[in-house]
Formats: structure tokens, C-alpha cells, sequence
């Protein structure tokens, strides 16, 4: 009766004893509980584990239990997190802290000087209010603050530049320890100790300057180790003890980070449906996902016992006997149609005429092959497919997890072979290839996977960035395409809370946006924050036209125009620039190959999977500044009276010109219709097809894998995008001063006779945008082609180039005034990237151009009101 | 454990977040003048400026576009325009009048969609004097002649009668043109002096009975409300001509604005009757039509001076003519419509407004009683092929009672039908694939509808918004413009604003007054909806309530007004009542609550257009003088 007196009494007795002299060491009690707060710091600790490991070894008596529950880019006063996710005080009591690590300062610190008050102020704060909290229902925890890690300086032109952040960063730590001691709050000086270490290692030991790798996070740990304990680190072999550590922190990762948390715990969690047939007693998404997230935390406590027994010395099996039961549910769609046979299926998918549908896969033939999401036609030629057999997400007790596939094909086009790339993922959503490698996205991490000795097997991974949200998994990063100068893209939907560290300061989004990614420099920004559902759809044309599409109402979208600077918030409405027939779109494509008749050249490929399952075809034209779409005669249409589960969800064109779809082959489709549990969500079939063209012969694939840098180039005056595009990736994993060097001799030595010389002109500055080396010259002249299509396209070059161009302002002065409206929309849209009152001024003598002021060219006005809201405030 | 609080629904609304009572703290404005941008280039300057609020034009250094701009926009207060006229003068060394008319010429050039902006101006016109007027006639006369919009030549017309100062010259000039007569008569009720006005009753009553063109009738109907003294002879004028059925419309519009003094009780019946059986005749789909709710008006009105019996006749007769009006919608991301239940009269037409604002499309189906499930089995098996009509996924099914076209995202429509003639339970429903298992509601089908819901009150509450900041901020701006008195009045008092908080002389003292709320929030209207969405966020120390235990596993909860060496004064709910004074030997221990005393999700159960209006009103401090209530056009 007396439990909140009481504990206000130890409350200020705690506060009491606390407020001796700072303490110099950490001393740690049997069974204390340590939360970790804080950035990627911390956040990368649990994937590593090497303090975590060093302690462990240091204290086997002491059965510690860590729970991380930092996330990257997190502040000491943020808490980006999707609805309901839970605060951090909240978080705090559920693991019940007795320790807290908090790795703050270094997110806060791009506010420089002028931010430092404030956050002294904010820190204070936390110090203050950790000492009346009792997280473990008896006492207040004992808090160990650490300064942010230096940036190290990399000595590579596309690492971000160290010294500037460490400017503030050197401030930061030294307000962070003043803070500290006026709290009496032990410090420790993560700077000055990285810094050393920095200087004293060989390779790098961040992977962008700012975050450790696993060997720079092992150099870094004995030092963070002394400070914290007063004492040495353990030395030794201890990476049996770590790999029980990281093992038993995936484990936690998952339920702290469990994907779908828009389902688990948010909004539609609370959707309901009937547990055991039509008029039963209901249970909600939430009831069963909280079962299944209380198995996470049993499996997670499973593995602690492990990790106790090795740092005493033994070791046992981990065994998750014990996990409390999930309950079950009846599907609510009972009346399944049974699938067909792949084969079998083709009789009711109706082409054009001279179109032919073939079978390349099946789950029949390959097991492994199940709700296929995503795919990809690599260097080799080899066909790359995301699994998603776990869909909407794993559970707890799954045995079968996601994989990332390689198909090798035959000469019939038909697969003859599947090896798993990577296995365990968890809603592996998007993949694009990047150099020897490939680009993962597995919420909340994208990844960076190679298989460095050959074996068809991902043997390195890294986590390139981190911070992607998934509070619904099908919302969750995707449609991965690659733009012409090497930036790929990542699609993020409705009810996220996004955040991701950068080098220039944490990137912040809430609901939809559309993320922009260099993988050479790690530049990421947010490039179309919108009000999308889920934008799944994602194509660039030959010029580099950018099309985006919101699959839930497969609304699609002319780019350019919203994709302007925008310091917060969301674009307006933007008009659609098709007439879709139906939605929803979970991709797009381009029918961009001469194996099939000149009047299909260029057709827009949009997929369909509810009502029209199939695929549209939209022919382009232009109109104004954008473009518009026009329908065209249906590429393939689906029976649903037959194969009510055929789910077109992927496509693709393959080295020899022919078009491959995946069919997610599934009848349950949707999040909200069904329960996430609902047994009748497939988890057996997948397959893949492809469209050829009787009649016509196929392409000769043009070789890419393995070829020197000037038969790459020769390649990109291939017509087939999605050639020029895997020649460019196979020039990445070439040196780039080679690459530029042979490059700028292949663009001089061009026929300028040619009637493409334009566009060969145009990817040679294309391919240095993709190496990230400017050349000024080559970019003027692109600027000022006869071709309008290579104007516009060298002006967004010319925008991402900005910071390393002489007076670009001056250069947008000319492509403002352009003859043809999509240079001067593309003109507008830089503009909006600068922080000065000129590039206002620039941007509004578009109006000039204007022929009628109350008739003005749509995107023109539409980006135009967006870069001068943009520029507002350096105008007035 | 006991607490002792008073019941929820008494706390009712209560913005602890608030700081404090507005005589307590200046509220302090950032809105100082501001420095705006106006470029030199007249066509970016014209961009800029359209792109400023009313606010920030008001603020903007006075050039030339500026002040041009000041005459144009919509929904300026009038010292602006006055301003730009005076400015325009300095500018171009001339006079306020021939800015005034350079400006109408503009405007006028600019076609229909400058309307409002001219009618506007009118009244500058019109209240010039009489000289300097005539020393324009020739001016006048010419734009007369040239302008394209009728607003332009009836306020032109209005300055060359009070040119005149009398009406026979201009009468008589005017008479010899049909256009030009009926431009003049559309000049009349313009007319500042009452005098002069009124001088043209003996020539307009004529004309209302029986003109050359019908436009010109309209013109001469329209003016005759503005006939001072007069009021009496133009309403049985105009009751002849509504119940002769000759421009009753426009008829109809005029009677009601003349002054209820001047209604006459033995015309009222008949009057009231014609309309009546004018109604029976106005096809289903047209009763939602201005005209239509313009008579029923009438009808109503006049009924109200009969005696009760036959007043109540008519009032039911009108009430059984009118078309029931439904807005129904559809909920973001969700997959349900906004209303689980609609209730109809049987046999009787309806309106149903279906908006569409969520991202997929949706139809609206009606079935046979408990044939949802089969229709939408039917539905998912069809092919997306629209049918005759253009409609997609309507299984053609005799359990098919109705079904309307796919609504696209964003995009609404009209669907008007007649109810069934059976009463019963039957089911409307989205028969979109996959919708019908979730998205559908009851089409109760009754004789009495009054009856039905008396007996049958809303079980389920209406369907709830979580409502973020987010959300709204990028309607915020709306707040000023346009927002509906009434509905922000009603919100306040529905949501029980008032049981907690004072605004202006309304209202209890409970938690923060919200006079000046605004102000004190420095104008930023976000934050203010982040407080009323998230009271909890931001308590002010002075609101935030206590938790004092007493033992025995008592507590009192409630706000602290006052204390002393011996007791604490609690407030633990906002009646005077709930005050009590607890003695501090009895108080074991004491906590602050996390929790404001406001309830969260208050705006849940509104809409947008709802939310903005409430924000308006507390702007409005509750005054329906206020601008953001001006509806100008």
C-alpha cells in the first residue's frame, strides 16, 4: 500500500548517495541489467559485440544481461519511432535497467556551435531525470555517458570530409564531460580514445568515417573497457563468447526492431478478425504478435544462460523448449482454389498476338523458390530473385527464412540451377548490384553482401546504412533501381518513421519518402517525400526520365518535379501523368529490347495484381516540360476465374531481349483483408516466366562480366537500358581514375555523325557521375547538346555536382532559360538545392519563358512553387 | 484502490497544456512587419505575390504589383484597397477614381474569375462623390460599353446614376437598349444613397410583372428588396409572382430578403401551398439544388405565420418533399466506410455524397438483406470490365438493389436513389475485390425515420481519426479563410470546451483560459493543435494535476489552487463542487500526474473542415464578426 511512498524515499536516498564525487569506475552488481542508448554507435554494439564480449569475460559470476536499445541516429531528445511504439522510458522499464550506456553527441552535433547550449541544456536534463527513475522497481540507474567517436580521416575523395565534423564533435565531447561531472555522472572520452587508435592502425577502422567496422569496434573495445572499469580488458580468444553474445543480440534485435510494428503494435494491430470461423470470438493482429513477441524475449533470455556458461568457462545447447504457446487462427478465406501447375497456369495467361509465355521456374523444381518479391539479371547474366516465403514476416519459430536466389539459365532461358546467396534474411525487400557485390535492404539495415571466394555464397556482409523502418513490411525500403549515374533508390511507405545517420547529420522522414543513395560516397538524402501508401514502382527511361509509382492506388508520377530539396515535410499533390486502367502496382518496367517489334519500344510495363492481374503496357509521350502516358494493348492478362493467384510482381529484361515476371502466386495478398497469421497466407509457391516473341530472333547477350574497361564502354551504346546499365556496374568494380581516364578518350574519340552521339555523349558524364569525378568541360558541353533530352539530363548532373563545380548558379542561369521546358524544369528543381538568394532569383526567371502566365506549364509552376517555399527563407 | 476523481465525462475538455490566463502574460508576437521579397521583373513579382497568404501580402513593401495585387485578391480588408487606390494615384500622379476604374478595366480583362474582386470594389464606386463621378462620366460610359462581365457594368452602371443624382436622364438614355436597361437596373441596388435608390421603385415594379427579356425581369425582381418604404407592395408583388410561378426562383430569393416586418399573413398560406406543389414536381436529383433548398426555406419561413395546425401541415408537407441528404466516406488506409449505419425513409429518394478519399477505389453497393457475403463472392470473380453503365464489379444479381461506378482516390460522387419500398436491414458494401469481406455497413430501410433512430439510437460511436499534427499542418493556413461559424460554435460545445475553459465570457475556469490562446502560442497554430492532439505533451505546472495519497488506499487527484501551512486546496474536477480542502497531516505522499486532465483524441471524431472551424472559433475568440468567418463570394 505504501510501494509509491517508499520508493520516493529511495528515490532521494539514491539521489543522495549519488551525489558524492563523479565516480571513476563502473562497479557492476550480480544480474545487473545494462540498456544501451544512443546512435549507430551503439547501435552497431550488438551486431558486434565486442565490449559486450570484453565484460562478459571480465564478469562471469556476474550473469549480466545487455539490452540494446539504440538505434541509429538517435539523440539524446529524439525518439523517431513508428505509433505506439513505446518511449524510451518506457523501453527502459521493460528491460528493466540497472545500467544504462548512453552514446549520445554525435547526431547533435551538426548543429555546431550555435546547438551546443541547447544541448547542454537537453543533456543535463537526462542526467537529472535518470537519477528519479527506477527502472528496476527499486532503484535509479547507474548511467556511464560517452562522447560520440571521432570521424576518421579516410584517405579516398568519396569519404566525407572528417576534419569538419570533428571540429564540432571535439566540442560536443568536451560540453559532454562537463555535463557529466556536473551531474557526478561517469564520462568517458570515446573521441580521444578512437582517435588513438585511429592513428594507430593500418586500414581504416570505420567504414565511412563514422561508423566502426567489426575490427575497428574489436580495437576500440579494450580502451573503452579501461575507461569504464579502471582496469584491463581481458585478452584472449573470446570469440566463441562473442558469437554466443551476437547470436543471443539478433535474437533481442528482432523483437526491439521486430519488422511490421504498424501490425504488431501500431494502428492495425488492432484489426480483428474472427479466430475460429464467421461469427467466433475475434482476436486481433496484436494479440497474436504480442504471443510472438514474448517468444522473442524467452528466446532471447534462452541465450543469455548460454553466453553465462561460456564466460564461466563451459558452455550448453541453447534450448527454446520453454517458449509460452502462440494461439492459432482459422483463415478467414476458406475457399482456396486450389493452384495450378506453373506449366499448366501459361493456358490461362492470355498475350497479343506474337507474344509467348514460357516457364522459367517453379517451386516445383525449386523448393526454395517461394513468393518471389524482387529480380535482377546480373553482370553474368545470371537471373538474382528476393524470396519472401515469411511474408508478412517471420515468426519466432519459423525454420524456413527468406533467401536472396541466383538462377543460372540455359540456353532455353529456362533456370537450371539455384544457389542461395544469402539465407536468413527477414523480408529481404530490395536488392541492386553494386561492384563485386550486392546491395541488400533487410528493415532496418541495407547491407552490402559479397562472395569473395567464389562459391555462389555471400561470405562478407556490412551494414552501409541503418535506420530504414518498417512499420509495415510491404511499405518497407524497395524498388532498388539504379539511376544512369549509379544512385540507386529506396522506396519507403506510409506509417514509418525512417532515420538514418549520415555524415552530414541524421536524416529524418515521417510516412512515405523516397530515399536517394550513392553506395560510392554513402551520400543518402531523402528525394521525394510525398504522401505515397507505398511507392513500389520505380523506372528510369533511356534519358534518365524519372518515374515513380505509389503501388496502393498505382498512381504514377513524372518525377522531376517533386523531387526538389525540401528541408522538412512532405510535396503536394502532384497529378498523375497516365490514366492507369487499375491498381494496385507492386512494380514497373521498361520494354526496352529489340527482340520485339519497334512499336513496343520504350512501352511503360506496369504490373497489376488485384482484379487485372497482369501487366499494362503505356506508351510515353511528351508533353510540356514531363511526359504523358497513353494505354496501350495489355501485355499479358491473367485468368481469375483459373488462376485467381497468379500475382505479377516482378520484371525484368534479360541479356537476350526476352521479358521475365515473377508471379508471387498467392491468393491471400493483402495486410489489412486478413489476419497477419492467417494460415492460408501462402508459403509454397513462387514462379518466374518469360515473354519472347515468336518469330524474332533473340539478342545476342553483349558481354559484360570480366571485359575490359573499353569494351564496357563500347557497351553502353547498346540500346537496351538495362545493358548500359550492368556495363556501368561492371565498370564500378574497375579503378575509377582508369575507368575516368578511358572514358574521356572514348567520348572524344565518338562519331559525332552518329544519331545517337548525343546519348553516347551524354553516359560517358553518366559514367563519371557514377565514379564520382567531375569534368566541368564535359559537363558544359552535355549541358549545351542540340539534344533537349541531354540538356535536362546533364543539369540533374550538373545539381548533384553542385558543391565541386565553379559558379554553378551561373550555369543554371543558361538551362533556366532554355528553349525546351524539361531543361528548364530540370534548371528549377537545382535550384532549390542551393541556400542563396540568386538561385531564387535563377529559379523565377523561368516565369520568363513562360508564353502565358495564367497557363503555365504544370511542372514548371509545381516545382517552381516548391524550390521558391524551398528558397523562402534566404529571399525575404 | 479508490480514487477519488469525479466522473470522466465531467472533466469534459480541459487544455491543461495551456500556458497560462491571457491577463497573466503578454502574449508575445513574432508578427512584426515583415520583410517580404518582391522582385523588379513584374512577372516574378506577380509569381511571388501569388504566392502570399493575405497575411504576408498585407506586409509586403508597397510597389505597384503589390498594390494592383491589393485590389485583386479575395477577402482583403477594405482599408487596403483604399490604400492601393491611394497608392496607385501617388504612383502614376493621378487620382484615386481613375485608378479605381483602371483597376475595374484590369479586372474586368481578366474575365469571370476576377467576379468577386469587382463586386468587391463596387462599393468604393459607388460611395465617390457625385462630381467627381460626373467628372468621369465619359470614362464611365466607355467601360460600360466595353466591359465583358455584368458585375462590371452594374457597378459602373450604380456610378453613373449617382452621377446623376436622379433617375429619369439615365432611365430614359437606357430605355432604348434592352442591355443597357437591364446593366442599368442591375446598377440600382448598388446605389449608396437610400434616397436616389429608392427613387426607381415606380419604374422597377413593372418592370418585375413583365419585361422585354427575361434577364431583365430577373434584374428588376432582384432589385426590389432594396426599395426603402416600399417593403410592403413588393412583397405581395412578389408573392403574385411566385405563386404564378414566373421566375420563381429568383422571386423566392428576393422575398426572403425583405424585412419579416413587412410578410403579410393572408399571403402566406397560399404562397407556402404553391410552393409545395412546385416542389412535388422538381425531379429527386435536383432537390439538393440551391433553388430547391431556397424554397424550402420560404416555405418554412411562412409557415411560421399561419396558425400552428396548418403551419405544422406545411411544414411536413415541405419535410416529406425534401431529399435526404447523406455524406458518407471512406477512411484512409483502412478499408471501411466512415457510418456503419444509414437510415432511410422507405420508398423515398436519397442523396448519398460519396467521397473517396483513401487510396484505392471504392463503390458503393446495396444488396438484399444478408446477400453481402454472396454479391461479393460474385464481385471478386468478375472480370475488370465495366459494364453498360460504366460500373465495375456490379454482379448482376436481382440481390443487387444498386450499385455506383468506382469512386477513384480522392475523387467523389453523387449517387442518388430511391430507398426500397420494404423496410428492413439491408447491407451497402464495397464490392471492389477483396473490400466486401470488411468494408460495408446497414442500410436500415423505415417509415418513420424519427421513429427508427428514437428507438434505435447510434450504438457504435463514429469511426475515429487518430489525428496527427502532421496531418493537419498543411491545412492550417485555412484556418482564416472561409470557416463556418456555426460548425466551430457547435464542435465547442459538443466537445465540452466550455466545461473546462473560458473563452471570452463563456465557459468555466477549470483549466486554462483560451482568450488569446493564439497569442500566447506566438501565433503558431501547430502548436496548438499539437496541444489540443497531445495535451499531455506540454502541461503547464499550474494545471497539471496532483495525486495526493491519503492512506488507506485513498487518493484525491486534482488540481492544486492553493496551499497553506495546514491544508491543500484541490480542484479535482471544474465545478465549484469539486473544490476541497485536504489536511496535510493527512496526506501520505504527493505526485505529480503525467497525464493532463485533458483528453486525448478529442478531435477523433472529427473531420478536417470540422477541426479547422473549431481552430477558427477559438481564433474568433467566438465572435462571428470574425474575418475567418467572411464568406465573400
Amino acid at each position: 500500500m505504501n510501494q509509491r511512498f517508499l520508493t520516493l524515499v529511495l528515490t532521494f536516498a539514491c539521489a543522495f548517495i549519488a551525489s558524492a564525487d563523479a565516480p571513476a569506475k563502473l562497479e557492476l552488481k550480480t544480474g545487473d541489467r545494462i540498456a544501451i542508448l544512443g546512435g549507430s554507435v551503439a547501435d552497431r554494439m550488438q551486431h558486434e559485440g565486442a565490449l559486450e564480449t570484453l565484460i562478459a569475460a571480465k564478469f562471469p559470476k556476474h550473469d549480466l544481461v545487455f539490452r540494446n536499445l539504440a538505434t541509429a541516429a538517435d539523440e539524446v531528445t529524439t525518439w523517431h519511432r513508428s505509433e505506439n511504439f513505446g518511449s524510451r522510458d518506457q523501453w527502459l522499464s521493460r528491460v528493466k535497467a540497472d545500467v544504462i550506456f548512453a552514446f549520445y553527441g554525435f547526431n547533435e552535433s551538426f548543429k555546431g556551435e550555435a546547438g551546443l547550449a541547447k544541448y547542454k541544456t537537453d543533456l543535463d536534463k537526462f542526467l537529472k531525470d535518470a537519477k528519479t527513475k527506477n527502472y528496476n522497481s527499486n532503484s535509479a540507474p547507474r548511467v556511464v555517458l560517452f562522447s560520440p567517436i571521432a570521424c576518421e580521416a579516410i584517405k579516398d575523395p568519396n569519404q566525407p570530409d572528417a576534419a569538419k565534423n570533428n571540429a564540432n564533435l571535439a566540442k560536443y565531447t568536451a560540453a559532454m564531460a562537463e555535463v557529466a561531472k556536473a551531474n557526478d555522472v561517469q564520462f568517458v572520452d570515446l573521441f580521444a580514445i578512437s582517435k588513438k587508435q585511429y592513428s594507430k592502425a593500418d586500414e581504416p577502422l570505420t567504414i565511412n568515417t563514422f561508423m566502426l567496422s567489426e575490427a575497428g569496434a574489436k580495437a576500440l573495445a579494450p580502451d573503452i573497457f579501461r575507461a569504464v572499469f579502471g582496469d584491463s580488458a581481458p585478452t584472449g580468444n573470446l570469440e566463441k563468447l562473442r558469437g554466443a553474445i551476437v547470436d543471443k543480440n539478433t535474437e533481442w534485435h528482432h523483437r526491439y526492431r521486430t519488422v511490421d510494428g504498424y501490425n504488431v503494435y501500431g494502428g492495425r494491430s488492432n484489426l480483428r478478425f474472427p479466430k475460429a470461423g464467421a461469427g467466433s470470438p475475434q482476436i486481433s493482429n496484436r494479440d497474436i504478435m504480442q504471443q510472438e513477441m514474448t517468444q522473442r524475449e524467452v528466446k532471447t533470455a534462452n541465450r543469455d544462460l548460454r553466453v553465462w556458461a561460456i564466460a564461466k568457462g563451459g558452455d550448453l545447447k541453447v534450448d527454446d523448449s520453454n517458449l509460452p504457446a502462440v494461439e492459432k487462427i482459422q483463415s478467414n478465406k476458406a475457399d482456396i482454389k486450389p493452384f495450378l501447375s506453373g506449366e499448366e497456369s501459361i493456358k490461362h495467361i492470355k498475350v497479343p498476338a506474337g507474344f509467348k509465355v514460357t516457364l522459367v521456374a517453379s517451386e516445383e523444381q525449386f523448393p526454395e523458390l517461394v513468393s518471389p518479391v524482387q529480380m535482377g539479371f546480373d553482370t553474368k547474366g545470371r537471373l538474382w530473385v528476393a524470396a519472401w516465403p515469411s511474408y508478412p514476416e517471420m515468426t519466432p519459430t519459423d525454420k524456413v527464412a527468406d533467401k536472396l536466389l541466383v538462377f543460372d539459365l540455359g540456353a532455353d532461358g529456362k533456370a537450371t540451377k539455384a544457389t542461395t546467396y544469402l539465407d536468413n534474411l527477414n523480408c529481404p525487400t530490395g536488392f541492386q548490384f553494386y561492384k563485386d557485390g550486392v546491395l541488400v535492404m533487410q528493415a532496418p539495415d541495407l547491407w552490402f553482401a559479397r562472395d569473395t571466394d567464389g562459391d555462389g555464397k555471400a561470405d562478407w556482409k556490412e551494414r552501409v546504412v541503418m535506420g530504414m523502418d518498417s512499420a509495415d513490411s510491404h511499405h518497407t525500403a524497395n524498388a532498388m533501381v539504379l539511376d544512369p549515374g549509379g544512385a540507386t533508390y529506396l522506396s519507403d511507405g506510409v506509417f514509418h518513421r525512417t532515420q538514418v545517420e549520415t555524415a552530414i547529420g541524421p536524416i529524418r522522414n515521417s510516412d512515405g519518402c523516397i530515399y536517394r543513395f550513392e553506395p560510392v560516397t554513402g551520400k543518402f538524402e531523402r528525394y521525394v517525400p510525398y504522401g505515397f501508401a507505398n511507392p513500389h514502382g520505380r523506372v528510369f527511361d533511356y534519358w534518365g526520365n524519372d518515374i515513380i509509382t505509389d503501388a496502393t492506388g498505382n498512381e504514377n508520377f513524372f518525377a522531376p518535379a517533386f523531387s526538389g530539396y525540401l528541408e522538412s515535410g512532405k510535396h503536394k499533390g502532384m497529378k498523375q501523368f497516365w490514366s492507369r486502367p487499375s491498381r494496385p502496382c507492386p512494380a514497373t518496367g521498361i520494354l526496352s529490347s529489340r527482340h520485339f517489334p519497334e512499336e513496343f519500344q520504350g512501352n511503360f510495363l506496369n504490373l497489376n495484381v488485384i482484379g487485372f492481374q497482369g501487366i499494362f503496357q503505356a506508351k510515353f509521350s511528351e508533353e510540356g516540360s514531363g511526359l504523358k502516358g497513353t494505354s496501350v494493348q495489355d501485355l499479358i492478362k491473367g485468368d481469375n476465374q483459373m488462376i485467381p493467384n497468379f500475382r505479377p510482381i516482378a520484371v525484368a529484361i534479360a541479356p537476350d531481349g526476352s521479358i521475365y515476371f515473377c508471379d508471387w502466386a498467392k491468393e491471400l495478398i493483402g495486410h489489412m483483408q486478413h489476419h497477419i497469421r492467417d494460415p492460408h497466407r501462402d508459403k509454397l509457391h513462387g514462379r518466374i516466366y518469360r515473354i519472347t516473341f515468336e518469330g524474332r530472333p533473340l539478342l545476342t547477350p553483349v558481354k559484360i562480366d570480366g571485359q575490359p574497361i573499353p569494351a564496357l564502354l563500347e557497351a553502353l551504346k547498346t540500346p537496351e537500358n538495362d545493358v548500359r546499365t550492368r556495363a556501368k556496374i561492371e565498370l564500378g568494380k574497375h579503378d575509377s581514375a582508369k575507368v575516368v581516364a578511358a572514358a574521356k578518350k572514348w567520348a572524344a574519340s565518338l562519331d559525332t555523325k552518329d544519331k545517337d552521339y548525343e546519348h553516347h555523349r551524354l553516359e560517358a558524364l553518366w559514367v563519371h557521375q557514377w565514379h564520382n569525378v567531375v569534368d566541368e568541360s564535359l559537363l558544359k558541353e552535355v549541358l549545351r547538346s542540340p539534344d533537349h533530352h541531354a540538356r535536362a539530363a546533364a543539369t540533374r548532373v550538373l545539381c548533384y555536382w553542385r558543391d565541386r563545380v565553379k559558379n554553378p548558379l551561373a550555369l543554371l542561369k543558361v538551362q533556366v532559360a532554355d528553349e525546351h521546358p524539361r531543361v528548364r524544369l530540370e534548371a528549377v528543381r537545382a535550384c532549390s538545392f542551393f541556400t542563396t538568394k540568386e538561385a531564387g532569383e535563377i529559379a523565377l526567371a523561368v516565369l520568363e519563358k513562360e508564353a502565358d502566365p495564367t497557363k503555365p506549364d504544370y511542372y514548371i509552376k509545381y516545382c517552381l512553387d516548391e524550390t521558391m517555399s524551398a528558397l523562402k527563407k534566404y529571399m525575404n | 484502490m479508490k480514487i477519488s476523481l469525479i466522473p470522466l465525462c465531467l472533466l469534459g475538455a480541459f487544455l491543461t497544456a495551456l500556458p497560462l490566463a491571457a491577463q497573466d502574460e503578454e502574449p508575445k508576437t513574432d508578427d512584426g512587419p515583415k520583410k517580404i521579397y518582391i522582385p523588379a521583373n513584374p512577372k516574378a513579382a506577380d509569381y511571388i505575390i501569388s504566392q502570399l497568404s493575405n497575411k504576408e501580402l498585407v506586409q509586403a513593401p508597397r510597389v505597384e504589383p503589390v498594390f494592383n495585387a491589393f485590389l485583386k485578391r479575395k477577402g482583403l480588408d477594405a482599408k487596403y484597397r483604399e490604400e492601393a487606390l491611394a497608392g496607385l494615384a501617388a504612383l502614376h500622379k493621378t487620382d484615386r477614381l481613375t485608378e479605381l476604374l483602371a483597376a475595374l478595366e484590369r479586372l474586368d480583362a481578366l474575365g469571370s474569375g476576377s467576379a468577386v474582386a469587382i463586386t468587391d470594389l463596387g462599393p468604393f464606386l459607388a460611395r465617390s462623390k457625385p462630381a467627381d463621378l460626373t467628372a468621369k462620366k465619359s470614362a464611365l460610359e466607355n467601360l460600360r460599353a466595353k466591359a465583358k462581365l455584368r458585375e462590371t457594368r452594374c457597378v459602373v452602371s450604380a456610378g453613373l446614376i449617382t452621377a446623376d443624382g436622379k433617375a429619369d436622364a439615365v432611365w430614359e438614355q437606357a430605355a432604348k437598349d434592352n442591355a443597357r436597361l437591364t446593366d442599368l437596373v442591375c446598377g440600382v441596388p448598388l446605389v449608396m444613397d437610400a434616397t436616389l435608390r429608392t427613387s426607381f421603385q415606380p419604374r422597377l415594379s413593372p418592370l418585375a410583372q413583365k419585361a422585354a427579356t427575361p434577364d431583365l425581369q430577373r434584374q428588376a425582381i432582384q432589385a426590389l428588396p432594396a426599395m426603402k418604404g416600399h417593403e410592403a407592395a413588393n412583397f405581395a408583388a412578389l408573392a403574385s409572382l411566385i405563386r404564378a410561378g414566373t421566375e420563381r426562383a429568383t422571386a423566392v430569393r428576393s422575398l426572403l430578403q425583405l424585412p419579416r416586418s413587412a410578410w403579410q399573413k393572408d399571403q402566406a398560406g397560399p404562397v407556402a401551398q404553391s410552393l409545395i406543389e412546385h416542389a412535388a414536381k422538381v425531379p429527386t436529383d435536383q432537390r439538393t439544388g440551391q433553388d430547391f433548398l431556397d424554397a424550402m426555406q420560404l416555405g418554412n419561413d411562412l409557415s411560421l405565420l399561419l396558425p400552428s395546425d396548418e403551419g405544422r401541415r406545411i411544414r411536413k408537407a415541405l419535410g416529406e418533399l425534401g431529399v435526404r441528404v447523406i455524406v458518407l466516406k471512406t477512411l484512409h488506409e483502412q478499408m471501411f466506410f466512415d457510418k456503419t449505419r444509414l437510415v432511410v425513409e422507405a420508398g423515398k429518394p436519397v442523396e448519398i455524397i460519396f467521397e473517396n478519399p483513401d487510396a484505392m477505389p471504392h463503390n458503393f453497393v446495396i444488396t438484399a438483406p444478408g446477400a453481402r457475403e454472396e454479391i461479393g463472392k460474385l464481385a471478386d470473380a468478375m472480370p475488370q470490365e465495366a459494364d453498360e453503365e460504366g460500373r465495375m464489379y456490379i454482379p448482376k444479381s436481382p440481390k443487387v438493389l444498386y450499385g455506383s461506378k468506382l469512386v477513384d482516390p480522392g475523387a467523389s460522387l453523387k449517387l442518388n436513389f430511391t430507398a426500397p419500398d420494404a423496410p428492413g436491414e439491408y447491407t451497402y458494401v464495397c464490392t471492389f475485390p477483396g473490400h466486401w469481406a470488411r468494408m460495408f455497413g446497414t442500410l436500415v430501410v423505415t417509415t418513420d425515420i424519427e421513429d427508427y433512430l428514437a428507438k434505435n439510437p447510434e450504438q457504435e460511436a463514429p469511426k475515429i481519426t487518430e489525428w496527427k499534427t502532421a496531418d493537419l499542418a498543411a491545412d492550417l493556413k485555412r484556418v482564416d479563410q472561409h470557416r463556418n461559424f456555426a460548425s466551430g460554435k457547435a464542435l465547442f460545445n459538443s466537445l465540452a470546451c466550455a466545461q473546462c475553459h473560458q473563452l471570452g465570457k463563456e465557459g468555466t475556469a477549470f483549466g486554462p483560459n483560451l482568450s488569446g490562446v493564439l497569442g500566447r502560442w506566438k501565433n503558431d497554430r501547430q502548436a496548438l493543435l499539437e496541444q489540443i492532439l497531445d495535451p499531455s505533451k506540454v502541461i503547464d505546472d499550474k494545471f497539471r494535476a496532483q495525486s495526493l495519497e491519503l492512506g488507506d488506499e485513498n487518493f484525491v487527484s486534482g488540481i492544486v489552487l492553493a496551499e497553506d501551512a495546514e491544508t491543500v486546496t484541490v480542484q479535482t474536477g471544474p465545478s465549484e463542487a469539486a473544490i476541497q480542502k485536504v489536511k496535510k497531516s493527512a496526506i501520505k505522499s504527493r505526485s505529480k500526474e503525467d497525464l493532463s486532465r485533458m483528453p486525448a483524441g478529442l478531435l477523433n471524431m472529427l473531420n478536417k473542415e470540422q477541426i479547422l472551424d473549431l481552430l477558427a472559433y477559438l481564433l474568433a475568440e467566438g465572435s462571428p464578426d470574425h474575418a475567418a468567418f467572411k464568406h465573400d463570394h
